[in-house]
């Protein structure tokens, strides 16, 4: 029996544009939002999050828009994980992958990946 | 170089003992986190191994699914698709378990039935296209993915961060506080020594006037 109260529930949410949310919808995912501006993403992930939710996937174009309210919400918690995934326009290209980002900064040396 | 010492430190035998003290507590504490960042880094690298190439999978996987669906859309039309969408069943079953690693929590993430059949899916198969299933297979698999992602990428997330301050503090005691606090306890010995001469000597003339 586990008492922390944030890990009872395990359930999974999209918050994304209507296209992310239909396909998502298909591969069985109940608790959809289709959101229309990331104003609006904030507002459900923030509601997501008290509701208790423990994955929250959301669209890389939302997830640059609301940067510091993501990390702000996950940086002293494991739950809930907030994952960004590509929308139909395929992935954003970025100057420098962010995990390897991290990898850098934690070790201190460049891993070729 | 002229070592930094503490401030405001008597010259005494009680503070030179305490701050042996923290001098043997230092150097133990250094030494625990030295192998606390090296435990983290091993663990860090083998969770790096298994981030590998998980998101692009997952971006291939997701492009052929969106491609899936906009063909699925053009043949059986938007709004069918919607309502297809609408009657599918959830039946995930996922379970976010936290594992300790060296003392950071990080996620296990568990999941079941995620690819379903055809009847488990619960649209219609009379007005539907073959593309749907296909799409919602698609989708499926990516969902698993996404799912396999988000536990390693918090795992790494985390580690990094319980790293770099690790690392930090181990920097910290190396460099900083065990010099410090070991220059202290030498000019506090070298105090104690000059006032024990200055004692002899003040003894010595004190003897010299007396015999005088």
């Amino acid at each position: 029996m586990n008492h922390d109260p944030q890990l009872h529930k395990s359930s999974i949410a999209i918050v994304g544009d209507s296209d992310t949310v239909i396909g998502f919808r298909l591969g069985g995912i109940k608790e959809t939002n289709t959101v229309k501006d990331s104003e609006e993403a904030k507002k459900v992930i923030k509601d997501l999050t008290d509701q208790g939710f423990s994955i929250i996937i959301t669209t890389e174009k939302i997830g640059d828009e609301i940067r510091d309210f993501i990390d702000k919400t996950t940086k002293t918690r494991t739950i809930p994980i907030i994952v960004e995934i590509p929308d139909k326009t395929g992935p954003i290209e970025r100057v420098t992958d962010p995990l390897r980002e991290l990898v850098r900064r934690a070790i201190g040396i460049e891993t070729v990946k | 170089m002229a070592e930094e010492i503490l401030e405001g430190v008597n010259p005494t035998r009680m503070e030179l003992l305490k701050l042996k003290d923290r001098v043997n507590l230092a150097t133990k504490g250094h030494k625990l986190l030295k192998e606390k960042r090296d435990a983290l880094i091993m663990e860090f690298f083998s969770i790096l191994d298994r981030a590998k190439g998980v998101r692009e999978k997952v971006e291939e996987k997701l492009g052929e699914s969106f491609n899936d669906l906009l063909i699925t859309e053009s043949v059986m039309g938007d709004f069918a698709v919607k309502k297809a969408a609408l009657s599918v069943q959830e039946s995930l079953d996922i379970d976010v378990d936290t594992r300790n690693v060296m003392g950071v929590t990080v996620p296990v993430i568990e999941y079941e039935n995620i690819k379903k059949n055809m009847l488990q899916r619960g649209y219609g198969l009379v007005d539907s296209s073959a593309k749907l299933d296909e799409t919602a297979k698609g989708f499926e698999e990516a969902i698993e993915l996404i799912l396999e992602l988000c536990e390693v990428e918090m795992t790494v997330k985390l580690l990094a961060g319980e790293i770099e301050s690790t690392k930090r503090r181990v920097n910290a005691l190396e460099h900083n506080i065990i010099p410090k606090l070991e220059a202290t306890v030498k000019y506090i010995e070298m105090r104690l020594e000059e006032m024990e001469r200055e004692n002899f000597v003040r003894l010595k003339i004190i003897k010299q006037t007396m015999e005088e």
